[in-house]
């Protein structure tokens, strides 16, 4: 009996969660948010007071090798930074008509990226370094990211780095 | 002088290739009529005519694109210059969320 009962149920049961559940609520951290969290909009603490809507300004800066820079940054440093001919400490400016391309999202990842290259131009760093730190130079320079790439020298010469693509796989900055 | 800024005008195309990267870096560095090196300016005339010895090098992985170029003044480097074009930064935030 219960054999039966249950072979009969069974296609119920299917159909119920195919014609009901599909409305269920579900949980997550809303994509809308993510992308809001990356223009400034929502503040969980203390935040910063803002006389426009102006996006922020941010700087790059080099490390050396050798260098420990990381998650548990939280603002530029100094410490293990490169140094040489026309590298001037603190990096440079993000370049571009804005710094960030517009934060967007595909399906639930945020994302954004400097829409420019960022160019070290006629510098001398004979110490190789292999990381950049982007940090956010109009509030008091707190980190943003670390990002590494192959051990580099330059002499006399220009050191780019070129942006990846910006999409929710690839953009420099990337909520999931 | 090299620009301060952007490299050249010609932007790259998305996931640029091998050749394509060294080609942009080569149109960037010749917008201007001089190669820097560390004995001072040298015409790209002079560089072609096989004044400096021109070395070309770069690495590819699942990270990204580098090229490089370098010249010497016989054995001696005097220009050494880095392209690197990142194709998937590592870091990304994946947030969590709690029940309650």
């Amino acid at each position: 009996m219960k054999k039966l009962l249950r072979i009969l149920l069974l296609p119920l049961a299917i159909w119920f969660e195919r014609t009901w559940l599909l409305y269920a609520n579900s949980q997550a951290i809303c994509t809308s948010f993510k992308v809001e969290l990356l223009n400034g909009i929502h503040a969980f603490g203390t935040s910063v007071v803002r006389g426009a809507t102006t996006a922020d300004s941010f700087k790059a800066a080099l490390y050396l090798v050798s260098a420990t820079t990381g998650a548990g940054n939280t603002a530029y440093t100094a410490s293990g930074e490169v140094s040489g001919t026309n590298y001037t400490a603190g990096g440079v400016d993000l370049t571009g008509a804005v710094d960030w391309v517009a934060p967007t999202s595909t399906g639930t990842t945020a994302f954004s990226t400097p829409t420019a290259s960022i160019v070290y131009t006629t510098v001398t760093l004979s110490v190789a370094f292999d990381a950049v730190m982007i940090y956010n130079s109009t509030q008091g320079n707190k980190a943003v990211s670390v990002h590494t790439f192959g051990s580099q020298t330059v002499t006399a010469g220009t050191f780019t780095l070129t942006m990846p693509t910006n999409d929710a796989t690839t953009g420099l900055i990337r909520l999931a | 002088m090299a620009p301060n800024g952007p490299v050249g005008k010609k932007d790259l195309k998305a996931n640029p290739t091998h050749d394509e990267l060294k080609e942009h870096f080569r149109l960037a560095m010749r917008e201007h009529p001089h190669l820097t090196t560390t004995k001072g300016p040298k015409a790209w005339s002079a560089v072609d005519a096989g004044a400096l010895r021109k070395v070309d090098g770069g690495h590819e992985n699942d990270d990204e694109l580098a090229v490089s170029v370098e010249y010497y003044d016989g054995q001696e480097l005097v220009h050494r210059s880095a392209h690197v074009h990142l194709k998937k930064p590592r870091a990304e935030v994946t947030p969590e969320l709690q029940s309650f």
